[in-house]
């Protein structure tokens, strides 16, 4: 029992590591009756998406290279964590840190391969509480996130109330054939809102980073109400904001929640160093590679992995690329005392919420700070979420950086600081991430290769850009005219009905 | 009232090595079945049995470990929200015993503390392939603090009182320290959590409808 082998030599589809693309492709083609085998060299499920204990991190952080190197997959570095008190020590796996902070937009693809894969039974959701705008004046404001919101908000003029709706109903409705839009696709947001909409640049503003989620002003008109577009529509879908927060750290428990339905289809997993493999070769017809912990290769038809554990032989002439890889500078926190953005306020109209929500403070929130050199995204978790001891706070913190020998900390703990004065732990790292023309979604015939998530908006589009990439490598491997991505069969709608007062 | 027809919801975990009769015993207690074809899980998830304690209608949802047992590969999210733990040894298999102590520690790193726990020597039928005695068993549960229970799935002994003594220890240490509540709970359930699969009801079309 303790070395067990596996009972084949053959499968289906080998799938290396457990990041949410992956682990959405395995648990679509165990559900479709493929034979999957799943492996990941960490000991830890999640890959990129790890959602990981506080000692975990601190692991995590010390192996990490101190510079970057050019290559076609996501790396990590400058990485430092300040040390664990007694008190963190003791409550080190109370903790679910994600290595990929993000909300789930309540419209696009996460939630529907959540629906759709029955996956949603294994993992909890909350609405974000709240977002937030550090204004000029250094003071936190709430962005009203419905119609109801803009209008009991006090500090906008009603002029700019109806001007502001005027373009909420635009940027919702069908706007590529808009006179308004016509020959103005490329021009920059700030341009469009101030031009076409007549809107002052603070509620300009507002609607780029809090509402659009935008990194940059000057992001081309289209692509932004697009995006606009679909947040708009995941309003009001489970409350009244656009946005869930999945529990325990988010992506992590997801992907997990996904290699759990792998194994329910019968999917193999193994995890840690007998599960790293130490060859891959690829003939004609299928792949073949060895893991230490079975004594025979092990061949599959097809393979599908993230291009961090792909020999760069195999991945050809197709590594790297021209272009330098997007740079992000972050910081993962813990404080013990609640962020004042996340205090409720009791001046806005107290006479129809109860007593009771008066009194709560946010437990989640989205807190953006615009600065001249780009977008400083602040997300914060509290207990609610179950990735801290009560009373506790994680607070995510990300910008993009112009250049590799920019220090994280230097960069973001001013930012920390306007958050709270007194973190107890605080951990910060630069990620770099390919452009994704430089990575193929396929190589050879055998090898599916998952792209990571290569834009500024990680935080809203990254869980949706991850179950695409899982997906499409599902596709890859069915092929068009197979079974349909978590298809399911006439007899498990039946069983649906006895399990709906779960 | 309409609507669920339990007063409370309890969620349970199997933990142990493979080939020990986790998925015999679950089947056996919810479906009254067995079957000797079992090799490794496939496609158990979970099961459901509505049962009666003292007057309540305690619904139990039993976790299977869906064979990510073999590789040590359980999800830390399986442990998520558990109120009861089974955790099983095969007494024909004195490994399947020893490893125990492992899955005792990934309990402790992984579960909620406090979560109400009861050792399970399965297989007790099978006489002459016994090569864990009771008393060892005991000794084990003894060293720490758990229940313990000897049961055969095939011959249906001790099944049933394995999981109402889970439930009632639960049961005693979740609900009856409550004050009374009016409608069916789910312990442990988020207040503030999203049903993904049911569309809010309050707030339609949000800001742009």
């Amino acid at each position: 029992m303790s070395n067990p082998e596996l009972e084949s030599d053959h499968y289906d589809v080998i799938v290396i590591g457990t990041g949410l693309a992956e682990s959405i492709a395995a648990a679509s083609l165990a559900k479709a009756g493929k034979s999957v085998l799943h492996l990941d060299p960490n000991e830890y499920y999640g890959g990129e998406q790890a959602s990981l204990t506080l000692d975990e991190l601190v692991e995590w952080s010390n192996n990490q290279p101190s510079s970057s190197s050019s290559t076609s997959h996501v790396q990590y570095f400058s990485a430092s964590t300040t040390p664990l008190d007694a008190e963190l020590q003791n409550d080190r796996r109370r903790y679910a840190l994600s290595l990929f902070p993000a909300i789930l937009p309540s419209r696009g693809n996460l939630i529907d391969t959540l629906i759709s894969s029955d996956v949603s039974k294994y993992v909890s959701f909350r609405i974000l509480d709240s977002i937030s705008l550090y204004t000029n004046e250094g003071e936190f404001k709430k962005v009203p996130g419905s119609k109801e919101e803009i209008f009991k908000d006090k500090t906008i003029s009603l002029v700019d109330k109806r001007r502001l709706m005027k373009f909420l109903m635009f940027a919702a409705g069908e706007f590529e054939d808009s006179e308004i839009l016509k020959g103005k696709e490329t021009q920059p947001l700030i341009q469009f809102l101030q031009e076409s909409f007549s809107l002052p640049t603070q509620l300009s503003e507002s609607i780029i980073y809090a509402i659009s989620h935008g990194s940059s002003a000057t992001e081309q008109t289209l692509p932004a109400l697009e995006r606009t577009r679909r947040y708009l529509k995941s309003i009001g879908r489970y409350g009244n904001n656009a946005f869930l927060v999945g529990q325990y750290g988010g992506a992590g428990e997801i992907a997990q929640g996904f290699c759990r339905a792998c194994a329910v289809f019968g999917g193999t997993y193994i995890l840690g160093a007998s599960a790293k493999p130490t060859s891959i070769s690829i003939s004609a017809e299928s792949v073949t590679l060895d893991i230490p912990c079975h004594p025979r290769p092990i061949t599959a038809r097809r393979l599908i992995s993230s291009p961090n554990h792909i020999p760069p032989s195999l991945l050809g002439h197709l590594q790297g690329g021209p272009e330098e890889p997007s740079l992000t500078a972050n910081c993962i926190a813990i404080t013990k005392t609640l962020p004042e953005a996340l205090r409720r306020k009791s001046t806005t109209s107290s006479t129809e919420e109860s007593a009771e929500e008066q009194s709560e403070n946010d437990d989640t929130s989205l807190i953006v700070f615009p600065t001249e050199n780009g977008v400083i995204r602040c997300y914060v978790n509290g207990e609610g979420t179950g990735s801290c001891p009560p009373g506790q706070y994680i607070i995510y913190l990300s910008t993009s950086l112009q250049s590799s020998t920019s220090s994280p900390s230097e960069i973001l703990q001013p930012y920390l600081s306007k958050i709270t004065p007194d973190p107890v732990f605080s951990a910060y790292y630069v990620s770099a991430r390919p452009c994704s023309s430089s990575v193929p979604s396929s190589t050879a015939d055998g090898i599916v290769v998952l792209r990571p998530y290569a834009g500024t908006e990680l935080l809203t589009e990254g869980l949706d850009w991850e179950a695409k990439q899982g997906e499409l490598a599902y596709r890859a491997v069915v092929g068009e005219d197979g079974r349909g991505f978590f298809e399911k069969d006439v007899s498990e709608e039946e069983e649906m009905g006895i399990e709906d007062d779960l | 009232m309409a609507g669920p027809h339990y007063d409370f919801l309890i969620k349970l975990l199997l933990i142990g090595d493979s080939g020990v009769g986790k998925s015999c015993l679950l089947l056996r207690f919810c479906d009254d079945a067995w079957t000797p074809s079992f090799i490794t899980t496939i496609g158990i998830d979970f099961k459901i049995r509505t049962i009666e304690l003292d007057g309540k209608r305690i619904k139990l949802q039993i976790w299977d470990t869906a064979g990510q047992e073999r590789f040590r590969t359980i999800t830390t999210a399986y442990y998520r929200g558990a109120m009861g733990i089974l955790l099983v040894y095969d007494v024909t298999d004195e490994k399947s015993f020893n490893n125990i102590r492992t899955w005792h520690a990934n309990i402790e790193q992984h579960a909620s503390p406090g979560v109400n726990k009861i050792l399970i020597g399965n297989k007790c039928d099978w006489d002459e392939k016994r090569v864990v005695t009771l008393d060892q068993g005991r000794a084990l549960a003894d060293e720490f603090g758990l229940r313990f229970l000897e049961t055969s799935a095939k011959a249906n002994e001790g099944v049933e009182e394995a999981f109402f003594t889970l439930a009632r220890d639960i049961k005693t240490r979740l609900i009856d320290s409550q004050p009374q509540e009016a409608a069916p709970v789910s312990l442990g359930a988020d207040r503030r959590g999203v049903d993904v699969n049911k569309q809010s009801s309050t707030s339609q079309g949000g800001c742009c409808s």
